[in-house]
């Protein structure tokens, strides 16, 4: 009786002892199981819209890139001309403004306009002086408030009865713009070089209304034509 | 409009659309609540949305735009049936392409010229003086076997009208746009008029006096602008 025991005590310990190695063996295979749906749970989407960020960004870098190119383009080889085409001004004007572009949210307000006439024939002949935009156009972009959700920029070009103007408004920011020595420099030598080369057949003016700050300038380039030839 | 939740899509829906001539951006919204508050004040004839977004989707959002076209933009397959139930003209996928969005642009333009009273009638020299003519009533323009400088008008109810000395180049400028198309060298074709087409033969829905519906050539060159205007 006893020996019977013993014999069904060992059996069974034997039993219990490979119950206990399966049942380590199964927990490992669910743990693992469990391990493999959670890996699936992170959600692909995710990494699909990562994806598309990246190739947006490298679609704008290029884009830019490409802007900053036409950019340097006209600075190395048209900028120490003494005059240019409007057209080539203007077109490297709108290749300045896309590469501010990159600093701005989308959500910011950006108004750029072009009012170009057809059979205009000035606006295909070297009368214009090179970089009179440039001015304009980098202090909207200094000094606009890009932060405040009413702010906005505006930049109207346009080449009618061989007049060139170029209207820039923005809002200006609350904050008192950052003081430096320099300041004010590249407007002076910028009305300086007009008065020069321009004479009577230009017009700059700059204005404040109701927080926007408004710059206007004007040139008639058939009457400076006319002056030009007339001097020869 | 445009409206996306993430900024750096939204950066770049904007510097695409920009680069489509058609197009115009009024504004950009990252906030579809902020968006729809904004809608009465805003003018726009065509919205971009995108469809996940947090709060309220896209397509709720163009639930309440009632009647202005949309194109829905996302990195998501499954709305696609819905998207089109809520009658948008198109579906674009991201990451979304420039070529893919202009088609999407065109036909936009073309759905909206349909949409807003279509100029019915076009003013033409006939054999009997001059004529307004109803675009709806003409079924195909062919050449005139006597005097090739001047076009057959075939009409819906199987008369004819001479039109004298126009050509097909200047037909296709004044005719509604989206509604004729040139078929080959010497005819264009109403949409409406279009029964079934093969390879190279358009049959019509116009019955001649034998019973017999008029049967029409189409030529190499203008099968692919066919075959592509037919499907919108």
């Amino acid at each position: 009786m006893v020996v019977h025991l013993v014999v069904r005590l060992n059996r069974s310990e034997r039993k219990k002892k490979e119950l206990e190695i399966r049942f380590k063996e199964l927990e490992a295979k669910m743990n693992n199981i469990q391990l493999e749906t959670i890996e699936s749970k992170l959600n692909p989407h995710l990494f699909k819209n990562i994806l598309n960020s990246i190739q947006a960004h490298a679609y704008q870098t290029y884009f830019a890139i490409d802007k900053l190119a036409n950019v340097l383009d006209y600075i190395l080889y048209d900028s120490h001309k003494k005059y240019v085409t409007p057209k080539e001004e203007i077109d490297f004007a709108m290749s300045l403004i896309e590469i501010n572009k990159i600093k701005l949210s989308p959500l910011f307000e950006l108004k750029i306009k072009l009012k170009i006439h057809d059979n205009e024939p000035l606006y295909t002949q070297t009368v214009l002086a090179p970089l009179v935009s440039i001015e304009l156009i980098e202090n909207a972009f200094k000094h606009a408030d890009l932060q405040s959700p009413d702010a906005f920029i505006s930049v109207t070009f346009s080449f009618i009865d061989s007049i060139f103007s170029l209207t820039v408004a923005n809002k200006i920011s609350a904050r008192e713009p950052m003081k430096k020595d320099h300041s004010g420099i590249g407007e002076k030598s910028m009305e300086q070089r007009l008065k020069i080369i321009y004479g009577e057949n230009y017009k700059l003016e700059k204005f404040v209304e109701d927080n926007c700050f408004i710059a206007h300038l004007k040139i008639n380039l058939l009457e400076h034509k006319a002056k030009m030839l007339a001097f020869r | 409009m445009l409206l996306d939740d993430e900024l750096p899509s939204l950066s770049y829906l904007k510097m695409l659309c920009e680069q489509i001539p058609e197009l115009e951006v009024i504004q950009a919204f990252n906030n579809p609540a902020f968006f729809l508050k904004e809608i009465p004040r805003l003018e726009f004839d065509l919205c971009i949305l995108d469809i996940e977004m947090p709060g309220m989707n896209g397509l709720q959002v163009a639930n309440l735009l009632k009647g202005k076209p949309i194109i829905f933009t996302t990195g998501y397959n499954q709305y696609a049936a819905e998207a089109f139930d809520l009658d948008a003209i198109d579906y674009v996928r991201k990451p979304i392409k420039l070529e893919r969005l202009q088609l999407a642009v065109q036909k936009v333009v073309l759905r909206t010229d349909k949409g807003s009273a279509p100029k019915n009638y076009i003013q033409l020299n006939t054999d009997k003086g001059k004529t307004l003519i109803i675009t709806d009533q003409i079924g195909y323009i062919g050449t005139s076997e006597t005097d090739s400088r001047d076009k057959v008008a075939y009409l819906m109810d199987s008369t004819t009208i001479v039109l004298k000395n126009i050509s097909i180049a200047r037909l296709l400028e004044i005719v509604p746009l989206g509604q004729f198309c040139q078929i080959n060298k010497k005819e264009l074709i109403a949409f409406r008029s279009v029964n079934f087409f093969s390879h190279d033969t358009i049959t019509t829905n116009i019955v001649q006096s034998d019973g017999k519906p008029v049967v029409l050539f189409l030529s190499d060159t203008f099968r692919k602008d066919f075959i592509q205007l037919v499907r919108l």
